[in-house]
């Protein structure tokens, strides 16, 4: 059987399904509050910590960004105008989670496509040494009534596993 | 004392040299005298190595702070310990630990392997001389831990206060042991690579190289992890730093090897991969030693930027094109006659579970990368924190969960399918019931639910197959249950400890779910007297003191924990103004339980005898269950280690 196809149509499959996952996961989650959100979004900046996040860092500085997060989000501002608004008053990296969009959706994308198109790949291989296998275990009778002419045991146990195997 | 610890670094540096020579001409003219002469030029250098680390610990202990690194990393009033573990406490010295923990390898290895592996010796000799003398040009040229000042200070500016605690004066050797040691198993590879003595010999030999290597690995990061948890005081102990990410990237590659090495044994498969594991976990290790010393990415764990970052780059590319070089040279050799006879078949979900495990691990590179990748490649450097590692990195290890679990299940070469229904009722059933019963309960997500139904699953295909085994014996000696089990781990202890290693596993999966998810954090600023609820605790705040106690200011204030109406335990949460430090240091107050931990920061005081203080407090369910895990998985890999008696009568447990 030509297995190629179906092997392009997975690593396909694979594809969308890694590009699928790579973006589902860089969309923020819908059911927190803004607050909550983009606290788990905004690093710390005081300089001593890793920029933890400033909804679970505990430091005094990242107290005053987290009230300074809730009165933008008082305001009514989208994460998009809070973020920029941050970013202008501390750094780039006040952001420690890359974008759903541009360059920071290939953070997201590419560990999911290695994950999807890895798996088609192994199955595949599998699949292909398997099929392989199962070609070399076709032991023809004259071939098979040789080696149990000779009487070799280990040659026998062989023959007979493999015939077990294609039951 | 200086002068010693610098001349006989020189000479280390001058007699590693020869080695890499004698090794090579005498392995390449199949000269045993040179190959002999070669393993002396191991024992000597790391003998010259040892006197130098000595020199600079009795420098360190007898505060002789005209050398620069003695007085930046300690001062008179430091305790003894810290004065001790103020060797690895800076770049020069880190680098001396690692070259002395090296020599300390390579001299057992050279000693144990003295009458074995002669094709292989030499260059083993070769790799890990080259290695020795690499790290050691490093402080001979760039970062001299003798380098002297022109005047003798009163006092050193101390070590760091962060890194004054029990588990970082232990953690660094031992994350040292294990990045150091994958250095035996890569110099074996490239000796079997270069001699063309491909069959399993190497692989036998450096089989416990291996799990010594990762067993160390393992306790370092478990090490590290707590003392984040005590001494960082945000509640948690896993930040996804980029020093916390280059431990924990060689140890998912040599997870991945310790599995597929398995293949290669039975069956003479995946040799080309499994030589790719080795070569990328020693290469990982330098580049986790390059990440924490180049200052390529930010991390409050990394050294100071310093110039070593394009010394350490350039002994990657040369490991990188050599082994790989070779790897490429010898790939006819390598092919494997055999093949995996059926896709259901435990090899098969060895293949997937290397996969996922390499999937982790570029996940966790790419991330700790990402930020040098953007800013090269359109001018914006991209953070990349905790809330990408963990939402890229659970459904991963949720994969990798539920392969620790399948993977036992089925048999080798091929399953079929009515054994397969025999071994998966127990765990599936265990699983579904697990997963039904979070769900009704309302533990969390999905993720949760998940988590614990395949750490349950995980748990029930551990228990059927030491039930299995033991029943077996069972029936066919008089041993009752419990001995049956023990000499079924005695006859087989690299499959049962791995079932060991797998349930601690399973309890750090249940300990990081426990405090990631069901985490409760209050924030409150209290009089004395006034009490908040944190979780089913009432926390009354009784007074704050300042003291001073060995030239260290601390502010420090008393909480009492109330269950219900009845005092538990008492709580004391402090600041540390260290001398001639600019920021204190927190110091947690924790209530350790099997259920949960209550975690209390001091975060604030009013100075103006008001007697207000601000407190984070944390309720973090299960976090004991990661440290409980964490010995359990020391344990299974100890079973793993003990040499079985067969080998150890042929002469092989030395291995």
């Amino acid at each position: 059987m030509n297995t190629k196809p179906y092997v392009v149509l997975a690593a396909v499959v694979a594809a969308v399904v890694g590009l699928g996952g790579g973006w589902w996961a860089a969309q923020p989650h819908s059911h927190l509050s803004q607050h909550e959100r983009l606290g788990a979004e905004i690093g710390c900046q005081c300089g001593t910590c890793p920029k933890r996040p400033i909804a679970t860092c505990g430091c005094a500085f990242a107290d005053g960004m987290l009230s300074e997060l809730a009165a933008l989000a008082d305001d009514s501002q989208s994460d998009d105008e809070v973020i920029a608004t941050l970013v202008s008053r501390y750094d780039p990296s006040v952001r420690i989670k890359p974008g759903s969009t541009g360059f920071g959706l290939l953070a997201w994308v590419t560990p999911m496509l290695f994950l999807t198109v890895g798996a088609v790949g192994v199955g595949a291989l599998l699949m292909r040494w398997a099929t392989m296998r199962d070609d070399e275990v076709i032991v023809s009778e004259d071939e098979a009534s040789l080696v149990i002419a000779t009487g070799d045991p280990e040659a026998l146990a062989i023959v007979e596993r493999e015939l077990a195997d294609l039951e | 004392m200086i002068l010693l610890g610098q001349t006989t670094l020189i000479a280390a540096f001058a007699v590693a040299i020869y080695g890499v020579a004698a090794a090579i001409l005498g392995a390449r003219r199949a000269q045993s005298s040179l190959v002999a002469s070669a393993r002396g030029a191991v024992f000597v250098t790391a003998a010259l190595v040892a006197t130098s680390t000595g020199s600079l610990l009795w420098l360190l202990a007898n505060d002789r702070f005209d050398v620069r690194y003695v007085a930046q990393n300690s001062r008179i009033d430091q305790p003894f310990v810290y004065k001790i573990s103020a060797l690895w406490g800076g770049m020069a010295g880190s680098l001396m630990l690692w070259t002395i923990v090296l020599c300390g390898y390579m001299a057992v290895a050279a000693w144990i392997n003295r009458d074995r592996h002669p094709e292989l010796m030499p260059w083993v000799h070769a790799v890990c001389l080259t290695t020795t003398a690499f790290f050691i040009s490093l402080q001979l040229f760039a970062a001299n831990p003798f380098e002297t000042l022109p005047f003798m200070p009163a006092d050193g500016q101390g070590m760091n206060p962060l890194l004054q605690n029990p588990a970082m004066a232990i953690h660094p050797p031992n994350l040292y042991m294990g990045y150091v040691g994958f250095t035996i198993p890569f110099a074996f590879a490239i000796g079997a690579l270069v001699s063309g003595k491909l069959d399993t010999s190497w692989l036998h030999a450096i089989r416990r190289w291996t799990i010594v290597a990762w067993f160390f690995l393992s306790i370092g990061i478990t090490l590290g992890a707590q003392w984040a948890y005590v001494e960082l005081g945000w509640g948690g102990y896993w930040g996804w730093d980029p020093v916390e990410n280059a431990s924990f990237m060689p140890w998912l590659v040599a997870t991945a090897y310790l599995h597929s090495v398995m293949i290669e044994e039975k069956k003479g498969m995946l040799r080309v991969w499994n030589m790719l594991m080795i070569i990328t976990t020693f290469a990982l290790c330098i580049f986790g030693t390059f990440l924490t010393r180049s200052g390529i990415v930010s991390s409050v764990h990394a050294f100071t930027t310093s110039t070593l970052g394009p010394l350490f780059a350039g002994f990657l590319a040369v490991i990188l094109t050599v082994s790989l070089g070779l790897v490429a040279y010898r790939l006819p050799q390598l092919r494997s006659k055999n093949q995996i006879e059926s896709v259901l078949s435990r090899e098969s979900s060895f293949l997937f579970n290397n996969l996922v495990l390499m999937v982790a691990c570029f996940a966790v590179l790419w991330g700790t990368m990402f930020p040098v990748i953007s800013e090269a490649a359109n001018g914006i450097k991209i953070t990349v924190g905790p809330p990408f590692f963990n939402r890229v990195n659970i459904p991963i290890f949720l994969s990798l969960l539920a392969l620790t679990g399948i993977g036992p299940l089925i048999a080798w070469r091929r399953a079929n399918w009515p054994s397969l229904r025999r071994a998966f009722v127990l765990p599936g059933t265990t699983f579904f019931a697990t997963l039904v019963a979070c769900a009704v309960l309302g533990l969390g997500g999905v993720y949760t639910w998940m988590s614990l139904a395949l750490s349950a699953f995980v748990v029930a295909t551990v228990v059927q197959e030491f039930w299995r085994g033991a029943r077996a014996r069972t029936g066919s000696t008089d041993e009752g249950l419990i001995m049956a089990m023990t000499n079924l781990t005695r006859r087989n202890k690299r499959r049962y400890g791995g079932y060991v290693i797998h349930v601690g596993i399973v309890l750090m999966a249940i300990g990081i779910t426990g405090s990631s998810v069901f985490q409760t954090d209050v924030e409150a600023t209290l009089r004395p007297g006034e009490t908040v609820d944190v979780g089913g605790y009432r926390m009354q705040f009784e007074e704050l003191d300042i003291f001073a106690v060995d030239g260290v200011d601390v502010v420090s204030a008393s909480l009492v924990a109330f269950d219900g109406t009845r005092p538990r335990f008492r709580m004391v949460p402090q600041r540390h103004f260290h001398p001639r430090q600019d920021n204190p240091t927190t110091e947690v107050a924790i209530w350790s339980g099997l259920q949960h931990d209550l975690y209390v920061v001091l975060a604030g005081w009013d100075n103006n005898d008001t007697g207000l203080a601000t407190f984070k407090m944390y309720l973090n369910p299960l976090v004991k269950w990661i440290w409980i895990g964490g010995f359990v998985l020391m344990l299974g890999t100890l079973i793993c280690l003990i040499p079985d008696r067969s080998l150890s009568d042929s002469g092989m447990a030395n291995y």
